[in-house]
C-alpha cells in the first residue's frame, strides 16, 4: 500500500527589528514654583529593552530642537548628576538610574524657567554585521521651574494640627458643661 | 433618656456591623504620568550587494520608522564612518556615499551629524506616528581594503 505522506512546511517569516529599547520619562516637569526655597530633587530614570544593550546618559542643552517657549536653556549642566552614566542592561530587563538635580540657593536662580535634555545613546549591543545597521538613541525633555522668591523660614505659612487640636478641646468642654448642665436640670 | 442612649449605641453597633459584613470591592486604579519614548524601525540591517563603483537603492517604503512611544517625537538621522571608509558627500578613493528618500525620487544625504529626518511624528496611537523611508548607497570607486565595512544609521529621537 502506497503511502501519500503530506508535508506542511510551515514558513516563519521573521521581521527584524533594530535591537528595541525605550526611555522614560520622555519629558518631565520640577516645578518648586510654589515652595519656599530651592531644594535638591531626585528623579529616577527607567530604561527597558529588548537585548543587551549599554546605554550611555549625558547632558546637553544644544540639539537640533528648539527650547519650549517660555524656557531656556540650563546655565550649568554640572547641576544634574546621573548615578551611573555607562549603564548595561540584559534582555527584557529594565534599569533605574538616580537623576539628582541640585540647583544652588542663591538669589539670582529664583524664578527660572529653564529647560535640558538628557541624552541616552546606545554605546553597544544589537547588530554589528556588514552593510547598514540601526539603532535610537533619545533625547528626553526636562524642564525646571524654581521658586519665585526665597521665603525665610519663620515667614512660611505652618500647616500644623494645632488649630484642630485647640477646636477639638473646646468642643470637649463646651460638650461636658452641657452635660453637667443638663443633669443639673434634671 | 439611659435608654435612648443605649439604644443609639446598640443601633449604631449593628449598623457598623452589617457595614463589615456587607464586604467591599476595590478597584485600583494605577496611573503613570511618565511617558515613555521609543522609536522602532522594521529593519535592523541593510545589507546591499553592491560592487565597487556601483550603487543601489532599496524601495522608498522600504523602511518604516514607527514612534511606539507615548510622546510625540522630531527624528534626526546620521551614520557613522566604517572602519575603512568615509561617509562623504560624492563616492571616491575609501569615501561611500548614504542617502535616504521617502519618495523614490528626492534623496537626502546621511552624515555624521545629526539632521533633521522628521520634525514631528505624533505618539502611538495617533494618526501618521510613522514614517516610511529608503536608502541609497553609492559604493567607493575604489579601496585599500577588502573587509566588509559597516556603517551604524542613528535614529535619535527627541520628545517634543
Amino acid at each position: 500500500m502506497n503511502r501519500t505522506v503530506i508535508g506542511i512546511i510551515v514558513v516563519l517569516v521573521l521581521m527584524p527589528t533594530a535591537s528595541s529599547w525605550m526611555c522614560r520619562p520622555a519629558t518631565w516637569m520640577i516645578n518648586m514654583e510654589e515652595d519656599y526655597e530651592i531644594t535638591p530633587q531626585e528623579v529616577t530614570l527607567s530604561l527597558e529593552n529588548d537585548e543587551n544593550l549599554t546605554i550611555h546618559v549625558i547632558l546637553s542643552a544644544d540639539i537640533l530642537s528648539p527650547l519650549t517657549k517660555g524656557y531656556a536653556a540650563l546655565p550649568d549642566l554640572t547641576w544634574v548628576m546621573f548615578e551611573h552614566e555607562e549603564i548595561s542592561i540584559g534582555a527584557h530587563d529594565e534599569q533605574q538610574v538616580n537623576v539628582t538635580i541640585d540647583i544652588p540657593n542663591v538669589t539670582e536662580n529664583y524664578g527660572k524657567a529653564w529647560e535640558f535634555f538628557i541624552c541616552a545613546d546606545q554605546t553597544a549591543g544589537g547588530e554589528t554585521q556588514g552593510g547598514a545597521v540601526f539603532q535610537y538613541d533619545y533625547n528626553l525633555r526636562w524642564k525646571i521651574r524654581t521658586p519665585e522668591t526665597y521665603v525665610p523660614e519663620n515667614e512660611r505659612e505652618e500647616h500644623t494640627i494645632a488649630p484642630i487640636m485647640v477646636l477639638a478641646g473646646l468642643l470637649i468642654v463646651a460638650g461636658t458643661i452641657g452635660m453637667i448642665a443638663l443633669r443639673k436640670k434634671q | 433618656m439611659k435608654k435612648i442612649v443605649v439604644g443609639l449605641l446598640i443601633t449604631t453597633l449593628i449598623l457598623s456591623m452589617l457595614s463589615v459584613q456587607a464586604g467591599t470591592e476595590t478597584i485600583t486604579i494605577t496611573m503613570d504620568p511618565q511617558e515613555t519614548i521609543n522609536i522602532e524601525c522594521n529593519q535592523s540591517a541593510w545589507d546591499p550587494s553592491a560592487k565597487l563603483g556601483e550603487n543601489e537603492a532599496t524601495s522608498a517604503t522600504w523602511g518604516n520608522l514607527t514612534n511606539e512611544g507615548d510622546v510625540a517625537v522630531l527624528v534626526n538621522i546620521s551614520a557613522t564612518n566604517s572602519t575603512g571608509w568615509t561617509l562623504e558627500n560624492t563616492a571616491g578613493h575609501n569615501q561611500f556615499n548614504l542617502s535616504w528618500t521617502t519618495d523614490g525620487s528626492a534623496f537626502t544625504l546621511i552624515t555624521t551629524d545629526d539632521q533633521t529626518f522628521d520634525a514631528n511624528i505624533p505618539a502611538s496611537g495617533q494618526s501618521g506616528n510613522y514614517t516610511t523611508f529608503g536608502l541609497k548607497l553609492y559604493m567607493p570607486t575604489s579601496t585599500s581594503t577588502g573587509d566588509v565595512q559597516t556603517s551604524t544609521i542613528t535614529f535619535t529621537a527627541t520628545a517634543l
